[in-house]
């Protein structure tokens, strides 16, 4: 693997700072706020004068949508990333320094969480929580999903702990919080770091379907998935409105893949 | 081949995690909505309501309906439909074919697609086709199902009209549906094959083939291939597991009538009993899929076979 960078990660650099910009200024890059109504100028297609990427049934702008919508997902995805990732790792590394039946547990959990299914536990935890915020979803998809890495963790935190330089510290008196600092952490980090940006991909995918299928996001927000769901009724007279959110979704996934990818190609 | 104590270990786990689900379900479900009020439906006068709470036996404590409602699966009794009064677990078994289709299908496009693409890309690193092809594959990951399956639905149902989009009738609504699925899963297993494939021609035991005079055909059928698929079992299972409980958006864009769509109805209408069937259904195909891989799994590879016999 050459040490330059490829096209690919360049591309994936250019869609990250975007996202900054957008995390940032929200919809106001666009020009329109996204909730403004225009009811003389409905379904223009894109290119249409002041509204690039053309309007929705409400004459709204889908470019200034779109921009919304993105702060709404990769904002939801990255928390939920957070989340998922440190009980995920906690538990994992419990389960790995100290335990039978942690590790036994750790297994029925992640039986469970492949046989019962998210939607269910989706609706009724966001409806546990009592509104269909921003907080309710995100904090469900971290719930939901952090299984992922506490597998992940647990199975090469077990094959560390049987590492004879990591014993001889357990041994020589090494206090807990040195040995995680110096020997357990940073052998974790190149899986770790790989597995936070293919499971940040998939959350952007698991809270886009939820708002497709209207749960989540508020009723009318403009998120990816709700853009989705009502482009779905103007699939013929104005594609762009499926269209945009669609591919919108797929560059940010392709980006963080290729990130990855790289990363798994540098620890290699 | 199975050790008697490797089953009676999965069979434990198995009831456990299916009385977990079970009672989580129960719970989570009676702390989001009152069936009362469901069954009473819009518009019924508070006393009303209260009769059917006293009826059902919704005014008893929650942790004696809990019990009740664990003995009654316990016997099978699945309880009716709130909506149609129909009962559960009939519901959910005629729904659950239309939802095996899609998945039989599914697997057998995606084996047919991937075991082959997988192992040509894996013999080599090079050459424009491979690069081509593997490009392909990157973008192609990119696309959620639900997404791909809008894509196909705005191109070949709404604008050029080949194809029905949606409902369970003939060939015709099979097609978008299995594409679909196909193509989100396709990807990750043909990268998968590609990988073992790969790893399988650097092994000792293909040098030591070679040196033995055999032929590259019979090493790639021989030593290769076999090697290959053996790693990709686990994939292949995890991906049947999912499609038997994941469709769940896929089957509602197409108003595919199977268990993943019943599920969606069924949580949004409140219809408690049959969420509860639905999710014993799944939780019983999860398991059943699960020991199917590992089934095959043992069967291909001698050295699990060892292992299970060494630990029993």
């Amino acid at each position: 693997m050459s040490r330059s960078l490829s096209p690919a990660i360049v591309g994936a650099g250019v869609v990250g700072l975007f996202c900054l910009a957008v995390m940032i200024f929200g919809d106001t890059l666009s020009g329109h706020d996204h909730r403004a109504i225009d009811l003389s100028m409905r379904l223009a297609a894109p290119l249409a004068p002041g509204h690039l990427l053309g309007t929705d049934e409400l004459g709204r702008d889908v470019l200034a949508r779109l921009l919304n919508g993105m702060r709404w997902s990769v904002g939801s995805a990255l928390c939920a990333t957070l989340i998922a990732f440190c009980i995920g790792t906690t538990f994992g590394l419990a389960a790995a320094h100290k335990g039978a039946w942690l590790g036994g547990a750790l297994k029925l959990l992640t039986t469970f969480t492949q046989s019962f299914p998210s939607f269910v536990m989706a609706v009724t935890v966001i409806a546990l929580l009592g509104d269909s915020g921003f907080w309710a979803v995100t904090l469900t998809l971290g719930l939901v999903t952090w299984p992922v890495f506490s597998r992940v963790v647990y199975a090469e935190a077990s094959s560390l702990f049987q590492r004879e330089y990591v014993q001889a510290a357990e041994m020589t008196g090494m206090s807990v919080a040195r040995l995680y600092a110096h020997h357990v952490l940073p052998a974790l980090v190149p899986t770790l770091s790989v597995l936070v940006v293919f499971h940040f991909a998939e959350m952007i995918v698991a809270e886009s379907a939820l708002s497709f299928l209207g749960i989540g996001a508020p009723l009318g927000a403009a998120t990816w998935g709700a853009m989705l769901s009502e482009g779905r009724a103007f699939m013929l007279q104005a594609p762009w409105l499926t269209l945009g959110p669609a591919f919108a979704m797929v560059i940010i996934i392709v980006a963080a893949h290729s990130v990855g990818q790289h990363l798994r190609n540098l620890t290699r | 081949m199975f050790s008697s104590s490797r089953m009676l270990g999965g069979l434990r786990d198995f009831a456990f995690v299916l009385i977990a689900a079970m009672t989580v379900l129960f719970f989570l479900l009676r702390l989001t909505g009152d069936p009362a009020l469901v069954i009473a439906g819009e518009g019924a006068s508070p006393a009303q309501i209260e009769a059917i709470r006293v009826e059902y036996g919704f005014d008893r404590s929650l942790i004696v309906q809990y019990g009740q409602t664990m003995l009654r699966l316990l016997q099978g009794d699945f309880g009716k439909s709130l909506t149609d009064g129909s009962p559960a677990l009939g519901k959910v078994l005629a729904s659950l074919p239309a939802t095996l289709f899609l998945a039989a299908m599914a697997l057998s496009l995606n084996l047919l697609i991937s075991l082959p693409l997988g192992a040509w890309l894996g013999q080599k690193r090079t050459g424009a086709a491979r690069r081509a092809v593997r490009g392909v594959l990157t973008v192609m990951q990119g696309f959620p199902g639900f997404v791909i399956a809008l894509l196909l639905i705005n191109l070949f149902a709404a604008g050029l009209e080949w194809l029905p989009s949606i409902g369970y009738g003939g060939p015709a609504t099979w097609v978008l549906p299995v594409i679909s699925v196909v193509s989100f899963l396709a990807p990750k297993l043909i990268r998968v094959v590609e990988a073992n494939t790969h790893a399988a021609l650097a092994a000792d035991f293909v040098r030591t083939a070679r040196s033995t005079g055999a032929s590259e055909n019979q090493v790639l059928w021989r030593h290769v291939l076999p090697n290959a698929l053996l790693g990709a079992v686990a994939l292949i299972g995890a991906e049947l597991a999912f499609m038997l409980t994941g469709l769940v958006v896929i089957e509602t864009i197409f108003a595919w009538p199977g268990i993943g769509w019943l599920l969606v109805q069924s949580t949004l209408n409140l219809d408690f009993p049959v969420v509860q069937a639905v999710v014993f259904v799944m939780v019983v195909s999860v398991f059943l899929s699960n020991a199917v891989t590992e089934a095959v799994q043992a069967l291909l590879d001698p050295r699990i076979r060892s292992r299970a016999r060494a630990a029993s």
